[in-house]
């Protein structure tokens, strides 16, 4: 579940653009012959949900009813008495509630919709099959609205460019809160913790690689672990629905500055994003970011076949390990695409 | 995770269910939400995306996870299982079901399942919930015992929870100090909720900006895993002193909480338990809140899930039986001072029931 600060603020986010996104959205099933739109949202799938209205369920599920014009339904398995924390963090005054989503949207739509219509779901394949085998009742056309998704949100916006700074500034000072000679990793992984929930992240999730030399995996940590003199941290932090990740590596007596020759490497590929040349030399890489309903999408990768538009001016989030001197380093952090001239940069250099 | 002994004896359990039901692959979903069942077979605590388990009879576990950040975290920490990274999961699990050829399947919870696997499935994908319910319910005594340490720890970070919860911090810093303790433990998870205030207050939430205030009523439910087993805790604190209103109205929790539990034993109904806490409400003119208007259960099964069968409600019939774990929390809304919380973690024994969460049933206060 989330533990952590979920609220809306008008201030990062004003109610003007959710209007604006939600009208690009509008752009976009029209260009697709959708009348109605379906989101469903869970808390480990939020992300679809959220940047059309900002809410973010910390448990349950609900799906989110976007027509052609006029206002958005929110259905909700949370408790009614839920309803004023739903609507203190919702840009969405038609809250309903049922414990079965699936009938209660597949009647919100048979309500609204001429016989004849198009509803898209956005990542229809994935949906929970309750909730998809309710919406066949429908009797509309059921298509999948992914594409049409990726469209609206393809161009970023600056409140969402905003809140992804902010993510990375907490996921920094997070894995700069910990003591790098310290020896028990449970010791780490609780600062780093405790730094971001406290900053306000709306989740922090910290996975370790206690030694990598010998395993360069990263893992939740579940009991004591001793580190050893060359070990890892990643911290994945969700701020108001924008999830980044940092990783960092400490390696102790680092008198060849292996992790800065490291760091070297992977801003010289971060500056050529969208072009993979340099990420591909390394020994392995990720590169992920919002797209849909989960949070953080693989893009492209060292083990991904079937590799997805890296947006050119976009926000992603990178991983790697590169082997400098012998020594497997691990790097990370949330970059800017390059485009319009810019070259590609991080919103926050991963330097400790 | 180190659940590997544990992990095994759960897969063999299941694999043993199966032969039983005579169901040749099971389909075991989760997602960070709702966990368990994905966890029982594959020994998986998923975080991010959503995955799926094929399971046969003989043992044979197929993992298939969404989120590539997912898959270095699988293989490290399961053990003899296959691990697979499926961009499309449920088509990919569907065509994984079609190359095994005329098989009986089933998935479980098959409401939860990705729509494409229903929609692309070779044949009837049996619904398979009951029969890994039965397994999730009825633990072995080791599952039993990770939920007494949970349990333990439970009532450890409780005490850093009351230190934490002082006047003027906000609801999330409280929780980011109890959390952080948590992981200084080595506890991977918590399923924790908070609130504070008085009668505004109608139900626990993720931790908002409220600043705590002197007469708050400070109510949580705060749940550790270890190895995955969730044992949970609900206390209600007031900052600053208690009023006398308040520890009137506490005293019908501590009656109740303990009524429910004196009706925990062998083949008794989830119901009874229910029953039991409700009727100490109704002997004060308080039914009316333990309605669903104003509560959502009387407690709930612990494990693998923090928030699982059986449903201690007055209309669940499941029979108790030793090795089932749940919380007895007569939770509810009270008008006079707003939402109160009192629960502890039990395990039905051959002859009654073990409460296994020890901190005081109390209204803690600032003098406490």
């Amino acid at each position: 579940m989330r533990r952590g600060l979920i609220e809306w603020s008008k201030t990062e986010l004003p109610e003007s653009v959710f209007d604006a996104r939600i009208a690009a959205m509008r752009t976009a099933m029209a260009a697709s012959n959708i009348d109605t739109l379906v989101a469903y949202t869970n808390f480990t799938r939020p992300s679809a949900v959220s940047w059309l209205c900002s809410f973010i369920p910390y448990w349950s599920e609900c799906a989110l009813v976007v027509p052609k014009s006029g206002p958005l339904s929110m259905v909700s398995a949370v408790s009614p008495r839920g309803k004023p924390w739903i609507q203190s963090t919702t840009y969405s005054d038609n809250l309903l509630f049922s414990p079965k989503i699936g009938p209660e949207t597949a009647r919100v739509l048979k309500e609204a919709l001429p016989s004849g219509a198009t509803v898209g779901v956005v990542e229809l394949d994935q949906i929970p099959a309750a909730v998809g085998l309710a919406l066949k009742t429908v009797g509309a056309k059921l298509v999948d609205a992914t594409d049409a998704f990726v469209t609206a949100r393809a161009g970023g916006d600056a409140a969402g460019s905003a809140l992804a700074r902010i993510a990375a500034g907490f996921a920094h000072d997070a894995l700069a809160a910990f003591d790098p000679s310290a020896t028990d990793a449970t010791a780490v992984v609780a600062a780093v913790d405790l730094e971001a929930r406290r900053l306000g992240a709306e989740e922090s999730y910290v996975a370790i690689a206690v030694n990598v030399r010998k395993d360069r995996r990263l893992v939740r940590l579940e009991g004591p672990a001793t580190l050893a003199d060359e070990f890892a941290v990643r911290a994945t932090i969700a701020y108001k629905g924008t999830w980044v990740r940092m990783v960092r590596t400490v390696v102790r007596n680092d008198t060849q500055g292996l992790v800065a020759k490291a760091t070297e490497q992977f801003a010289a590929a971060v500056a050529e994003l969208p072009k993979l040349e340099k990420f591909a030399a390394m020994d392995s890489y990720l590169i992920e970011t919002a797209r849909t309903a989960q949070p953080l999408d693989a893009v492209a990768g060292s083990a991904i076949t079937q590799a997805q538009t890296i947006p050119a001016g976009g926000l992603v989030t990178v991983q790697a390990v590169t082997v400098v001197d012998g020594t497997p380093i691990l790097l990370g952090a949330p970059a800017g695409v390059s485009g319009a001239g810019k070259p590609g940069a991080f919103l926050v250099a991963p330097t400790f | 995770m180190k659940t590997t002994t544990l992990g095994k004896e759960r897969r063999t359990k299941l694999a043993a269910a199966m032969t039983a039901n005579s169901i040749e692959v099971l389909v075991a979903y989760g997602n960070a939400w709702q966990g368990d069942y994905l966890m029982y077979a594959s020994d998986f605590p998923i975080l991010e995306g959503h995955g799926m388990a094929v399971l046969t009879q003989d043992g044979t576990c197929r993992l298939y996870l969404d989120s590539a950040s997912e898959i270095d975290r699988a293989t490290a920490e399961t053990t003899g299982i296959e691990v697979r990274f499926s961009r499309q999961i449920g088509r990919d699990v569907a065509a994984d079901l079609k190359a095994r050829g005329k098989v009986r399947m089933a998935a479980a919870p098959l409401g939860f399942v990705p729509f494409a696997l229903i929609e692309n499935a070779p044949g009837t994908i049996e619904d398979g919930t009951p029969m890994v319910d039965l397994c999730l319910m009825h633990k072995t005594p080791a599952e039993v015992d990770r939920v007494r340490k949970a349990a333990q720890t439970a009532d450890e970070a409780y005490v850093i929870f009351r230190q934490a919860a002082q006047e003027g911090r906000k609801q999330f810093e409280v929780v980011a100090e109890t959390e952080s303790w948590l992981r200084s433990r080595g506890v991977a998870d918590n399923f924790m909720l908070i609130g504070s205030g008085g009668t505004d207050i109608y139900s626990v939430t993720p931790p908002s900006n409220r600043k705590l205030a002197k007469g708050d009523n400070v109510i949580t439910e705060l749940t550790p895993s270890i190895e995955g087993y969730y044992a949970q805790i609900c206390r209600t604190l007031v900052v600053g002193k208690a009023s006398d209103a308040q520890k009137r109205a506490y005293d019908i929790y501590i009656e109740a909480l303990e009524a429910g539990i004196a009706a925990v034993k062998p083949g008794a109904r989830a119901s009874d338990v229910a029953k039991a806490e409700n009727d100490v409400f109704r002997k004060y003119d308080m039914g009316e809140y333990v309605t669903s208007a104003y509560t959502r259960v009387r407690g709930h099964g612990l494990g693998l899930f923090a928030d699982s069968k059986p449903h201690i409600l007055e209309d669940v019939q499941i029979e108790l039986r030793p090795g089932m774990t749940f919380v007895v929390h007569p939770n509810t809304y009270n008008p006079n001072v707003g939402y109160m919380m009192l629960g502890d973690s039990v395990t039905v024994t051959e002859t009654g029931c073990e409460v296994f969460t020890t901190t005081p049933r109390v209204l803690f206060d600032g003098a406490a």
